[in-house]
């Protein structure tokens, strides 16, 4: 269970979350809706430890422990996995020593090449990926549904428990976006206490991966809370109706 | 894999139909693929002959010493001579001159080094010829005290048609070092194409972040990081892989 109570966080001495609270329990699926810079992805930051992003009050705990103390490496260690909006290309790392060590990481063990070769080769496969991209450089010169793909593929080798999807939709083609949604939903009905977190503009994703809930953001809180229905009205009304709802109640 | 051996400054006699070697000279006869090890030495003097219509593939390997080098590299018509090498030194001083020699000759010289010292690198590559290629790809790690001088000079004189001349040269610096890239294209023809690209700079702290997201500790992400920098500028054979990597990965702990 990740569990966020009274978070306010600053970057460059810029409040941009402002006594957030968020719980969500095992197994639970939650999308967080808001226009553009309201604080969505700053909330993945946070979670994944970004240094950049300062956590001036309040708590982050997952399955019980204090998030805030440990680093990044930790906190994936702890199951918690950021899929990010714009995957890095890092030159001259090949994605498969990028893969296999983190896997190793992950697992505390070192992940033997025959197993490793086969995990790869079965995920690629129900991604519809070319495993070629497995042995180049790390994101370098991957369209940008083949860098969604592979951060997918990361979440079938890494096994997380709680899976943040930052704009998983950005850049992705509809049927790429497909690929990967019921890839992630397959991994969920696989793994059914795995809970994830979607941010997202768009509701398209929420077809393929049905939320318990949907918050509203605006000015770095949840303003608003409902379950699909919210999305949808969002996508025919936009953020507008909402916040001018919340002001009248 | 042929490879030539130079102790305390000298060359190895080699004897292999594909090389000719004579006091400090090696001429490549044939195609192929060959290293070049520097062990103990501290001043290095060779010419390095390139036949006509010939492609040979080079790797050069120096370690842990203080060292001079003052190559040079002929290269005659239709050849191309392509050039990995990796540095870890004490300290270097190199001044190499790459000479284009014949019509459509090319040079391809990729260069990684781990910088500890003071290392002052000057390439100089004259475009004696017209069609001639150079695509120069250097790329230091920088350690915490040292310094890194790179002096890149390109050269095509008037009447020298259709020169391609390409310069990259990055410098990651771990920690306080003094660094410097100077990329020079002297050129006197309208007809040539240049190119360059100087970068100094730290690790990217997003990359780190990412590597970290993935549940990989930070000197693990900074070794692949640096691996990374290294290994992917620089064709290596399998002798040689394990080694550099041994040295890098002592990097991160540092």
């Amino acid at each position: 269970m990740l569990k966020i109570e009274n978070l306010d966080v600053r970057v460059d001495n810029k409040e941009i979350l402002n006594n957030f609270n968020l719980t969500i329990n095992d197994g639970e699926v939650h999308a967080i809706m808001g226009p553009n810079g309201v604080g969505k992805s700053t909330l993945s930051r946070v979670i994944m430890g970004d240094s950049n992003y300062k956590v001036t009050k309040g708590s982050i705990t997952f399955d019980g422990d204090n998030m805030i103390p440990l680093s990044v490496d930790e906190r994936a260690k702890k199951g918690i996995f950021l899929a990010m909006q714009y995957p890095l290309e890092i030159e001259g790392v090949s994605n498969q020593d990028f893969l296999r060590t983190a896997m190793s990481s992950v697992g505390n063990k070192q992940v033997g090449l025959y197993d490793f070769i086969l995990q790869c080769e079965k995920g690629s496969k129900e991604l519809s990926m070319n495993q070629e991209l497995i042995h180049r450089e790390l994101n370098v010169g991957f369209s940008g549904g083949e860098k969604k793909k592979n951060e997918v593929l990361q979440i079938k080798l890494l096994h997380p428990k709680f899976i943040i999807l930052d704009e998983l939709d950005s850049g992705l083609d509809v049927d790429s976006l497909r690929i990967c949604a019921e890839n992630i939903w397959k991994y969920k009905e696989d793994n059914p206490n795995t809970s994830i977190l979607i941010i997202t503009h768009h509701p398209k994703i929420l077809e393929y991966i049905k939320p318990n809930f949907v918050h509203v953001v605006e000015d770095g809180t949840i303003i608003k809370t409902g379950n699909y229905i919210l999305a949808t009205i969002i996508e025919k009304d936009g953020y507008n109706v909402i916040a001018k709802e919340e002001e009248n109640e | 894999m042929n490879k030539i051996k130079v102790v305390n400054n000298m060359i190895i006699p080699y004897d292999n139909d594909d090389i000719s070697i004579y006091d400090n000279n090696i001429t490549f006869l044939e195609n192929g693929n060959f290293i070049i090890e520097y062990i103990d030495c501290d001043n290095i003097n060779l010419n390095i002959n390139i036949n006509k219509n010939r492609c040979i593939n080079l790797f050069e390997y120096s370690s842990n010493k203080n060292i001079n080098v003052k190559n040079k590299y002929f290269i005659l018509d239709s050849s191309s001579l392509i050039i990995s090498k990796f540095y870890s030194n004490n300290s270097v001083t190199e001044n190499i001159d790459i000479y284009l020699n014949g019509e459509k000759s090319s040079i391809k010289y990729n260069f990684s080094s781990i910088s500890s010292g003071r290392d002052k690198y000057t390439i100089n590559i004259y475009h004696n010829k017209d069609n001639t290629r150079s695509d120069i790809f250097n790329r230091t790690v920088a350690k915490e005290n040292s310094s890194n001088y790179f002096d890149i000079n390109s050269f095509v004189n008037n009447g020298i048609l259709d020169t391609y001349l390409n310069q990259h040269t990055k410098i990651i610096t771990l920690g306080e070092s003094d660094n410097r890239i100077n990329p020079n294209m002297y050129t006197h023809d309208n007809s040539t194409t240049a190119i360059h690209a100087s970068v100094i700079g730290n690790i990217d702290g997003d990359d780190l972040f990412y590597l970290m997201s993935r549940g990989i500790n930070y000197k693990d992400s900074l070794n692949l990081i640096i691996t990374g920098i290294i290994l992917g500028n620089i064709n290596v054979p399998d002798d040689y892989r394990q080694k550099i990597i041994d040295i890098l990965s002592k990097i991160g702990g540092e």
